[in-house]
């Protein structure tokens, strides 16, 4: 009798503990996010690529239903963000922001304890042009000009980049070698010195990303002599480009999103879903219009976009190392 | 511009604007008073929250966090010695020396009042002027910082007033412990161990807290209480009146701090140095600051609000931030369509005034704030140290974690935070130290761009009037520091160097 109540309660035990535990299982798949996901954001707070996940973490906490918790990991250019996502438990409940090209210089440099296989691309959301930026005062009007100043007498053109291993430095070095010529690099502490230097006149060029100088140029306090893009900006038709000019000349920085490698799919599909579906929010178009320049690229245009970054920060270090 | 600041006023009569004011700048002296919380964050955070919000009640909130959170640094670094930011690092040196006997409430008094001045004098300077001190502001170069840094570090010999060898020496220690990381104008990585977190150098903020606040609570253990003249009742503090002759302090301070202020290299931390060693240097009492003199707070209070208006000079008129609140400042701006220009001040000039005639009101209520609550913020310093030490102890960890949520970061703040007490212990100037970290890559970096630009001719730091004006100024402050010296260090005159090094 007792063994038949025993027998008879586990009867009843076993199949709720398998359901509840299916159950558990399912609450995984379907339920996905049931608690805040981190957004680790590889850079100090205030800045676009913090500006940029502090948006859409905003827009999209109705979208899926729980809040997204920024992280700022800031240090070594970026380094040791990328570190911490690639790091992180692949549970769907840890993300990150990403840049180029650092992204990309930390391995080609071979300094990263990470590589792109680390990472699965979530979206791109901001490409930030190169542009190579003159004072309005100064004599250069074209890209012509500076050509001819800097052959004319070699060594007495100084432009202002953000430093060694960022994408400023790679466009100098590469205007430089698609033209022959020699600028000198006088590197800055970020943007705004950058700007200080050119707006002052401290300094003859400055490469620079266009919403860096965006305001200054509309304000008519600078002139931009060429874009870096294969084609000409869509809200800046006016400025040509530098393969239409005739030099080889590419860069630019863009600010996406990825995830820790291995991930559970469908937690990867639903982000995927929710970073395309931010995009195309009207509130999140209104807050971005004027500060960030959207360029979204969806999971499979970023990685082999990071892919290209990889290759080609890989060939700037083999020539000119930082 | 007459009827857009009238304009403006208007928008700042509604209720919500004033509320708006009134809790930024409330949440920003308590996050300016925590260590590792910082104003910067609290702006950032704020963005996504205000982009729904009107633009003038956004607006206004952020600048009263701006303004709140360079006041309430101040008041942690007065009584604690816990500096909560690193513009309030200068406000320790006379402070805390007057929390220990006992007038923690005339500091505040004191700091608020001198605050409040600077932050008046700048905002004035950027309502009048803006447009053409930004024009000017651009007409620093990188040897034009290079001598500003030098200019800086020459308040190494005023914040030693014992032992001028072992002074430089603390200010050397500082310069090489700024060399740790990037180079700035190679990108080699120096010093670095390997370690990523060294990448860009030693964090300041955990060496700060462990420099000024765990070398302090290691001494304090010693002790029963910060006060050290119990005997003092708190309640007549309530009484005492506002120091006389501060006037000349606080104007030269509120100038200075709305000039550097404007530079976009310099920032908060330097301007504050910078008039602390002119005030020091022009009084007739030199020995008694560093041991609690109100002319020491007033001098670097008034110069770090100051810095409030004129950061937001180059930033309004040219879309330059000159420190890191500024920059997430121009992220909020720019979210509101409002791009840094010549158009901020006509074409959106309404909005424009009402942000900036809210500086104005946030101080004026940080003033009434700071003043009424002036004895209870004092009351903390009389607290046990059994609970003080514990206390300053978490905040100092949290402090240090927060800024990078790194825990390396933490340890740093252990390592710099014993190595200070044993320092200090040996007579070395901690003051100098710090100094050293903060200027040191400064004067790197303008350094090795002006050398660039010159092709390596050193003529370009001579070539310009205010590269001129800065070496004189330098050298009329550095020599009267050098020949007293002498002085002290005579044999007849030994005992003196008995007297320890600034602070205490």
């Amino acid at each position: 009798m007792k063994k038949l109540r025993v027998l008879a309660f586990l009867m009843v035990l076993i199949p709720v503990l398998m359901f509840a535990a299916g159950q558990d299982e399912n609450q995984a798949e379907d339920n996905y996010p049931s608690k805040p996901i981190t957004l680790i954001v590889p850079s100090s707070a205030g800045g676009g690529t913090d500006t940029m996940a502090r948006l859409f973490a905003e827009i999209a906490k109705d979208k899926i239903g729980q809040n997204f918790v920024i992280v700022n990991k800031s240090g070594a250019g970026g380094q040791i963000g990328f570190e911490a996502i690639a790091g992180s438990t692949p549970d769907g409940y840890t993300i990150g922001a990403a840049f180029t090209p650092h992204i990309g210089a930390h391995m080609a440099a071979g300094r990263a304890k990470y590589t792109l296989d680390s990472f699965l691309p979530l979206a791109n959301y901001v490409t930030d042009p190169g542009v190579l930026v003159a004072n309005v005062n100064s004599s250069f009007e074209t890209l012509e000009d500076v050509i001819i100043a800097e052959k004319s007498n070699p060594g007495s053109l100084t432009g202002a980049t953000t430093g060694p291993g960022g994408d400023d430095s790679f466009a100098l070095v590469g205007f430089n070698n698609a033209a022959g010529i020699k600028i000198k690099e006088v590197p800055s502490k970020g943007s705004s010195e950058e700007k200080v230097n050119i707006l002052g006149g401290h300094v003859d060029l400055a490469f620079m990303n266009y919403s860096q100088i965006e305001a200054n140029y509309k304000a008519g306090d600078v002139r931009i002599l060429a874009v870096m893009t294969p084609e000409r900006l869509p809200y800046a038709q006016e400025i040509p480009t530098f393969t239409e000019l005739g030099f080889d000349v590419y860069s630019d920085s863009s600010r996406g999103f990825i995830a820790p490698a291995g991930i559970p799919d469908a937690a990867y599909k639903k982000l995927v879903q929710v970073f395309s579906d931010v995009v195309e929010d009207p509130k999140f178009l209104e807050a971005a219009k004027g500060q960030l320049l959207l360029n979204y690229m969806n999971a499979d245009d970023y990685g082999k976009y990071l892919e290209r970054v990889k290759d080609s920060t890989k060939s700037v270090f083999a020539k000119n190392p930082w | 511009m007459f009827d857009l600041l009238v304009a403006g006023m208007g928008r700042l009569a509604d209720p919500f604007v004033l509320f708006s004011i009134f809790s930024g700048t409330v949440g920003g002296i308590i996050i300016g008073a925590i260590p590792g919380l910082t104003a910067t964050m609290a702006v950032a955070l704020l963005i996504p929250v205000t982009f729904a919000m009107d633009p003038v009640a956004g607006l206004a909130l952020m600048g009263g966090v701006y303004s709140g959170g360079m006041y309430g640094g101040a008041i942690s670094s007065i009584l604690l010695k816990t500096p909560g930011t690193p513009a309030a690092a200068a406000t320790a040196f006379d402070g805390y020396p007057l929390t220990r006997q006992g007038k923690g409430g005339v500091a505040i008094t004191v700091a608020t009042v001198a605050s409040f001045t600077g932050g008046i004098v700048s905002t004035i300077f950027l309502i009048t002027l803006a447009p053409l001190l930004a024009r000017m502001a651009l007409k620093f170069g990188p040897p034009e910082y290079f001598l500003l840094a030098i200019m800086g570090l020459a308040s190494i010999v005023t914040l030693t007033s014992g032992n001028l060898i072992k002074g430089l020496l603390s200010g050397l220690l500082g310069l090489i412990i700024a060399t740790v990381g990037m180079d700035p104008i190679a990108g080699y990585i120096r010093f670095s161990a390997g370690i990523p977190h060294l990448y860009e150098g030693v964090s300041f903020m955990p060496a700060l807290i462990g420099l000024f606040s765990v070398s302090q609570i290691l001494e304090l253990t010693a002790e029963s209480n910060i006060v050290q003249e119990l005997s003092i009742d708190i309640k007549t503090l309530k009484r005492e009146k506002l120091p006389k002759g501060l006037g000349p302090t606080i104007a030269r301070g509120s100038l200075i701090g709305s000039f550097v202020g404007m530079l976009p290299g310099a920032g908060a931390t330097i301007a504050a140095f910078i008039s602390y060693n002119f005030t020091k240097q022009f009084s007739r009492d030199k020995d008694s600051f560093g041991k609690g003199n109100p002319k020491g707070v007033a001098a670097a209070e008034s110069a770090n609000n100051g810095v409030v208006g004129g950061s937001l000079i180059p930033l309004l008129t040219l879309g330059i931030p000159g420190n890191s609140v500024a920059a997430a400042l121009m992220g909020g701006l720019m979210i509101k369509g409002l791009i840094p220009g010549p158009e901020l001040f006509t074409k959106y000039g309404e909005i424009t005034y009402a942000f900036i005639l809210s500086l104005l009101v946030a101080n004026v209520i940080f003033l009434i704030l700071g003043l009424y609550l002036a004895p209870l913020f004092a009351k903390v310093a009389t607290v046990s140290n059994a609970i003080l030490i514990p206390s300053i102890a978490i905040l100092s960890v949290i402090g240090s974690y927060a800024m990078n949520n790194s825990m390396f970061d933490v340890y740093l703040m252990l390592f710099f935070g014993i190595s200070g007490y044993f320092l200090h212990r040996a007579g070395f100037s901690l003051g100098a130290i710090v100094l050293g970290l903060i200027l040191g890559p400064i004067a790197e970096q303008g350094f090795g761009q002006s050398l660039i630009i010159s092709g390596g001719s050193p003529v370009i730091f001579v070539s310009s009037p205010i590269s001129i004006a800065l070496i004189i100024i330098t050298l009329v402050l550095l020599l009267p520091g050098i020949i007293k010296k002498k002085k002290v260090d005579s044999p007849a005159l030994g005992i003196e160097r008995e007297v320890s090094i600034e602070e205490d």
